[in-house]
This record gives structure tokens, C-alpha cells and sequence, in this order.
């Protein structure tokens, strides 16, 4: 008799020191089934992923259970199992990460990764390739196959590890939030894309997401879990009304950007005609972009994946070069580069990067981090010491106002949780002195509790310091910003 | 057993065994700065007092190929060993961090310091100490920049690949965007992070320094004045092996005991970090 299932899971109890990650769970998903994993932040998803995939993230414990994928063991307590059997199992599992960059080796130009999984002769290769660059909107000449991973936007990456799993035809495809990060636009065709992906694989399919829409639109059943536990399991069935109005094709309205109407105000930040773009790239990504910042004004910028918003953001804040336009802070014009910015200008404009985890040093205490700020500020002349203080007074305000644990000087950034590292990265940049602060896709990879709670907290957050939000997430532009600018009108085609 | 109680055994049995390599680590260390002291106790190491390869003497070990008491030789051949390979660690590990910072930062750039180094690559590292320490007037501390000199294409590609992808990362760009001068935000958030892996190339530069010291000591290069003891022993007394093993075994003992060790111990470490 054939075994149907793909995946059973047998009472599988995982646990650190301190708590129980996945709690005695049992599962059985069917060939052909569409399954979405929903819940909480820390309730075990991830976990539970790459158990399917025969690993116990280090630090945790599997204490009893077992995973069994297409028939055969791939996880138990208390047994062996044999390296090869696991490795023949995940050759025939799909994963792709949150981040899809991390699945793209970036070393190796993109051609180079796709022809190593492109299985059969070389003219095989090349038509499986042709066929899942066509599909997925990709330039298929060589000037984009030469290009490393760096070289190509968010969306790009994405598109290129959809085309590595397609071209391994997996029989269960893994899918760990394809759509964080993304803005509406962009999430619907990368969901018809995975629904396209997964009917033509006819694969088996595990999706795990905090996105309702992801959910409802990829899974035919969503199971909700909570510390470790499976709560509910709902059947979905597809309606009319869930089917995604935007087609494959990237066209679309363009939403106009809000009327600009600064004459009365003393702008702390004005740009005009920026043109920015990738330092490794010839071409602007964005041009002519125009607008001010005034006192206590939240300005977001939106647009598609691939748009230009990082490269305006670091563009911006200096870390790329200006490849064109004026920018001036308080009406002293910037230099193009970071490195001619002269010793009074640095840290004037706050950069709180999308991965807060990175923005810390993971060797050096948050402490630490902090006194650095405040020395830096304290070398600023005769006025030195009493900023100094003033400075110090404003950092423990701002820490009880984020809410952020008693204990933090002590702590190493691993010992904080995402959205504490957001809050801190905040912090640092307006103690440090910050005129005008760059938040970039700050929300993004956070659940919705957390990042509705960051988002309660940057507005009632009372500093006259404007801040330019990139996000493609309507709810933070709802909730913080009182104006917003759509980057594709800017964009060069 | 269960995997849990597996785990925690071999942790427990790999605590076990740095503890045992630290220990011997340490001991060799001793012994070989501390050594000197001891020589008044066991007889005069420069002083004919038997017949050549004779047995017993001081801690039974016998005499050399002069008659000199081996005990006596041994305490005092290592320190300048041990100081000269630390020092040339030491400067090696310098030199190779700031080429390496410098290729990592100013990357294509230094297309010509890269092709140099590369160059030396493909100079047989002990046939040119070899040469240069005879033209340098076989002085035992030329050894320090000769080493340092060839090790260099190496410890600097290390660092380089090391420190590259940590030029990324946000906490870097953090450091700029404050206000941090480049070699600021290098030795302040780069360096730190390269802490294990400094730690690790220093043990493996000093192990490195032991054995080209050692083979410009033990190749007869040097005179007897100019050169690394115990090497030397090893050499002068490989005659004499059937009559007085002690006078050769000894000192290959004692380099031995100074560099596996402390290679195991570097492997523990790192795989540690791996965990």
C-alpha cells in the first residue's frame, strides 16, 4: 500500500534550559496538501521547519518524537540517524528562507549558483533555465547572470531562489515568511508566483507566516500554534475575492506622491533632484527625487521591492555616494560620501537599518555601545560636559519610555529580542546627536504584536527630530507618518 | 542513554582535556623560561665533565657529544626558542592584521600589495631564511623578521578574509555614520570580533616559528653561538644516538611537547567556537 503522507510527526517534544519549544506535536500532511503554520513570534514555527528538514537548532534539545518525510526517519530521540539517508530526504525538500539572500551562496554570480542545480545535459540545463526565467520575469542575458547576489534588489533575489527551487523540483516545498519584507503590491505576485510554483511542481507544500493574506491565499489548511502546541486547524477553501488582482506583469498604478507645500517651514532636511543607486552599478536607480523635512515631521517612502528605497535610505545617510542632486541638513549642503562629511556633520543623520541584530557589535555590551555614543557627543567642544549629562538624562528617559529591561548595560545584543534591538538602534541614534533619522523597514520581520507595539511607542515618542520611514507596510504608514512619498514615480526603467 | 546524556559526556570529556592541554601547556612554559634557574642544580651546561655520550650524570640523561651534562643543556635551551617564536608571533600577527585591515578596507586598491604578496608565495620559505639568515650575519633574532617577512602572505589573506564580510554589516556602518575615523571604527568593532580567530592564527604563527626556528638551528646553518639550543642538540648529538639516545630524544621531546600541545589545544578552541 502507498503511504500518502509526507511528513507524520510523532509526539515530537523539543525544549531548551528554560522552556518548551514544540510541545508533544503530532502531524500528518498528505501529498498534495497546502499547509500554513501561523502564530505568535517564538511559538515554535521555525522550529518545526527545520525539523522537517532533520535539524535541532543548536541550544535546543529533542528530548522524544521523531520526523518522518516521504516514509523514512529524518529526525528521532535516541537514534542515529544516517547522514546520507538525511541528505538524499532534503534533496527532495524545497526551502526557501525569509531573507533569500541567505540561500544565495554570495560569492558565486547568479548563473553560476543556478547552473549547479540545473540537473541534465548542458542544452537541458539551459532550457530549464530559460523556461524559469521566463516564468518568473527574470532577464535571461548575461550581464544579469554575471551579476552576485549583492548586485540585485530584494525582489530580484527572491525571484532567483524561486528559480533554484524550481529547478530542483522538490517534492515538498518549504516556505519560512515569503512575504516579509514586502510591500502589497509585490507580496501578490510573489504569492501567485508560489501558487504557480507549487501547482506546477505539484509539490507538497509547508508555508509558515504571520501574513493573514499569505495564508489565506497559499494553504488549503492553516494550523495555529501557540508554545509549541498546536491550538486549531482550519480548512481553508479559495474564494473569488481571494484570487490577487495584480498580474504577473509588473504595471500598475502609480499612486501620486502628497502635494509638497514647505514655504513656511524651516526644513531641517531638503533634497532635491537626488539621483542614487548602488555603488557597484553604472545606472541611477532613482532620480530627480525632491522633498523637505520639517521639525517633527514623519515622512514615509514607499514602493515596490526593488524601487530604490534602501538605496535612497543609504544614500542618504551617506553609506553610498550621491551619484547626483543636492541634499542639505539645516541648510549646510552634504557632500556626496560619508568619508568627506567633515567631523561636525557625522551623526547628524541617524541610519536605523532594517536587521537590528547587525547594527549592534555582537562581542560588545549594549553598555559599551551606548558609552561610545555619549563620548563621541562629548567631544563636541566646550559645551562638552554639561551635553554630556543632558545626554545621559535624555538616554534614561528614552529607555523607560521603550520599555526596555533594567539589566540592558550588561547584555550582549543576543540577549535582546528583534524589536528590543529596533528600540535600542532608535535610542542610539537620537542620543547620538541625530538631526533627522532614517528609520529602514524597521517593521519588517517582526510579528504583529511586536510591531504594533514599536509602532505605539515611536508615536507617542515626543522628540522634534523628523524622521524619513521606508516601509511598505500600510499600517506603519497609518500609524506614524503624516505624510508619504511613492518612490515609483522616481524610478528609472 | 539518551542524546542528552551523550552530549553533556562529551562536553564534560572535552572540558576534561583542555584542562589537561592547558596544564601541559603551561608546564613546558615554565620550564622552558624558568629552566635557567635550575642549571646551578644539575651542573655547568657549557663544562666537559665525561666522556662523550656518557650515561648517567644529572637526572640520568647522560652526556653530549662534548661531554656536557644533557639536564643542564636542556634547561637552558629553550627560553630563547620560546621568546623568539612568541615575538615572531607576535609581529607576525601585527603585520598580517594591518595588511590584511588595509586589503579588506581599500580592497581594489591594493591589486599591487596583493600581487606582491602573492609573489612571495611562491619563494621556498626555508631555503630563504636559510640564505637570508647566513647573509644576515647569522644573528638568532634575524630569524624574527625573516619569519615574520614570510608569513605574511598568509596571515594577511586571513585577516582580509576574515575581517571582509564584517565590513558589512550594520554595526560597522553604524560606527562610520557617528562619526568614526576608519581606523577608529576598525580597532573599535573590527578587531573584537576577530578575537578568536586572532588568538587562534597567534598559537598557530608561534608553532610555525618554532619549526623554521628550529630547522635553521637544526640544519647546522648557525655556529654554536648563533643558534636555538635545543634544535641544535638535536643535531649535534644524532651520532651519538645508540651510545646516549637521551642527548637527541630529549630535545625532540621538548619541541614536541612545546608545540602539539598547544596545537591541539588551538583545534579545541576553534571547534568550540564552531559549536
Amino acid at each position: 500500500m502507498v503511504n500518502n503522507n509526507i511528513i507524520e510527526i510523532s509526539e515530537l517534544l523539543i525544549q531548551n534550559e528554560k522552556q518548551v519549544i514544540i510541545n508533544n506535536l503530532s502531524l500528518t500532511v498528505e501529498r498534495g496538501e497546502k499547509i500554513a503554520l501561523v502564530g505568535p513570534s517564538g511559538c515554535g514555527k521555525t522550529t518545526l521547519s527545520l525539523a522537517l528538514l532533520g535539524f535541532v537548532t543548536p541550544g535546543l534539545n529533542l528530548v522524544q518524537g521523531g520526523v518522518k518525510v516521504f516514509g523514512q526517519q529524518i529526525l528521532a530521540a535516541n537514534q542515529k540517524i544516517n547522514h546520507r539517508q538525511k541528505r538524499l530526504l532534503r534533496q527532495r525538500i524545497g526551502r526557501l528562507d525569509q531573507d533569500p539572500a541567505l540561500s544565495l551562496t554570495p560569492t558565486k554570480p547568479i548563473g553560476m549558483l543556478l547552473h549547479e542545480l540545473a540537473v541534465g545535459k548542458r542544452e537541458e540545463q539551459e532550457q530549464s533555465l530559460r523556461r524559469a526565467f521566463e516564468w518568473l520575469q527574470l532577464p535571461l542575458d548575461k550581464t544579469f547572470l554575471k551579476r552576485y547576489p549583492n548586485e540585485l534588489s530584494g525582489g530580484q533575489r527572491r525571484r532567483v531562489a524561486l528559480a533554484m527551487i524550481l529547478l530542483r523540483k522538490p517534492e515538498l516545498i518549504l516556505l519560512d515568511e515569503p512575504t516579509a519584507g514586502l510591500d502589497d503590491r509585490t507580496r501578490d505576485m510573489t504569492l501567485v508566483l508560489l501558487n504557480e510554483l507549487v501547482d506546477r511542481l505539484q509539490a507538497t507544500l509547508i508555508v509558515i507566516t504571520h501574513c493573514p493574506e499569505a495564508a489565506r491565499q497559499l494553504s488549503n489548511k492553516i494550523l495555529r500554534l501557540e508554545k509549541g502546541s498546536i491550538m486549531s486547524r482550519d480548512k481553508m477553501e479559495r474564494r473569488q475575492e481571494d484570487e490577487p488582482v495584480v498580474s504577473v506583469n509588473k504595471t500598475g498604478a502609480i499612486t501620486k506622491s502628497m502635494p509638497r507645500n514647505y514655504d513656511n517651514c524651516n526644513y531641517i532636511l531638503h533634497v532635491n533632484e537626488l539621483s542614487a543607486g548602488a555603488p557597484n552599478l553604472r545606472r541611477p536607480v532613482v532620480e530627480q527625487l525632491s522633498f523637505d523635512l520639517c521639525p517633527g515631521e514623519r515622512m514615509a517612502i514607499t514602493g515596490m521591492s526593488g524601487a530604490g528605497k534602501s538605496t535612497v535610505a543609504r544614500t542618504l545617510a551617506g553609506l553610498w555616494p550621491r551619484l547626483g542632486g543636492d541634499v542639505f541638513l539645516e541648510k549646510e549642503k552634504m557632500a556626496p560620501s560619508l568619508h568627506q562629511w567633515p567631523q561636525s556633520m557625522r551623526g547628524t543623520i541617524g541610519f536605523v537599518p532594517q536587521d537590528p541584530a547587525t547594527s549592534f557589535n555582537p562581542v560588545i555590551t549594549l553598555g559599551t555601545s551606548m558609552g561610545r555614543v555619549l563620548k563621541r557627543r562629548s567631544h563636541t567642544g566646550v559645551a562638552g560636559k554639561n551635553l554630556k549629562k543632558q545626554t545621559c538624562d535624555e538616554l534614561k528617559r528614552l529607555i523607560q519610555i521603550m520599555d526596555l529591561p533594567a539589566d540592558w548595560e550588561g547584555r550582549l545584543p543576543n540577549h535582546f529580542s528583534g524589536g528590543q534591538l529596533q528600540r535600542l538602534a532608535i535610542i542610539r541614534s537620537l542620543i547620538g546627536g541625530a538631526k533627522c533619522l532614517i528609520l529602514d523597514e524597521i517593521t519588517s520581520g517582526l510579528d504583529e504584536a511586536t510591531r504594533d507595539c514599536l509602532l505605539e511607542l515611536l508615536a507617542t515618542l515626543d522628540t522634534p527630530v523628523p524622521m524619513l520611514i521606508i516601509t511598505h507596510d500600510p499600517v506603519v504608514v497609518a500609524q506614524l507618518c503624516n505624510k508619504s512619498i511613492d518612490l515609483n514615480e522616481y524610478v528609472v526603467s | 542513554m539518551n542524546k542528552k546524556t551523550r552530549q553533556l559526556q562529551c562536553r564534560q570529556k572535552g572540558r576534561s582535556l583542555t584542562k589537561v592541554l592547558i596544564v601541559l601547556v603551561v608546564l613546558i612554559v615554565c620550564f622552558a623560561l624558568f629552566g635557567p634557574f635550575f642549571v646551578p642544580l644539575v651542573g655547568d651546561p657549557h663544562k666537559t665533565e665525561a666522556f662523550p655520550f656518557d650515561g648517567g650524570g644529572p637526572l640520568n640523561m647522560g652526556y653530549d657529544y662534548l661531554g656536557r651534562p644533557v639536564a643542564a643543556q636542556l634547561l637552558i635551551g629553550g627560553r630563547e626558542l620560546l621568546i623568539a617564536a612568541f615575538l615572531t608571533a607576535v609581529l607576525s600577527q601585527v603585520t598580517g592584521m594591518t595588511c590584511g585591515l588595509i586589503m579588506a578596507v581599500l580592497r581594489k586598491r591594493t591589486k599591487i600589495l596583493r600581487f606582491l604578496l602573492d609573489m612571495m608565495l611562491i619563494i621556498p620559505m626555508s631555503l630563504s631564511t636559510l640564505v637570508i639568515y647566513n647573509h644576515a650575519g647569522s644573528s638568532l633574532y634575524a630569524t624574527i623578521p625573516i619569519a615574520t617577512f614570510f608569513t605574511l602572505p598568509f596571515t594577511s589573506r586571513y585577516y582580509a578574509g576574515n575581517a571582509e564580510p564584517l565590513l558589512r554589516t550594520g554595526f560597522y556602518e553604524q560606527a562610520m555614520v557617528a562619526g568614526d575615523s576608519v581606523p577608529l571604527a576598525l580597532i573599535r568593532e573590527i578587531i573584537p570580533v576577530l578575537f578568536r580567530p586572532i588568538l587562534t592564527d597567534l598559537g598557530m604563527s608561534m608553532i610555525s616559528a618554532v619549526y623554521l626556528m628550529s630547522t635553521v638551528s637544526f640544519l647546522g646553518i648557525a655556529n654554536n653561538n648563533n643558534s636555538f639550543l635545543w634544535p641544535t642538540m638535536v643535531m649535534q648529538n644524532l651520532s651519538g644516538l645508540a651510545l646516549n639516545p637521551y642527548a637527541t630524544l630529549m630535545p625532540i621531546f621538548a619541541i614536541v611537547w612545546l608545540t602539539i600541545p598547544l596545537n591541539i589545544l588551538i583545534d579545541q578552541f576553534s571547534n568550540r567556537r564552531r559549536k
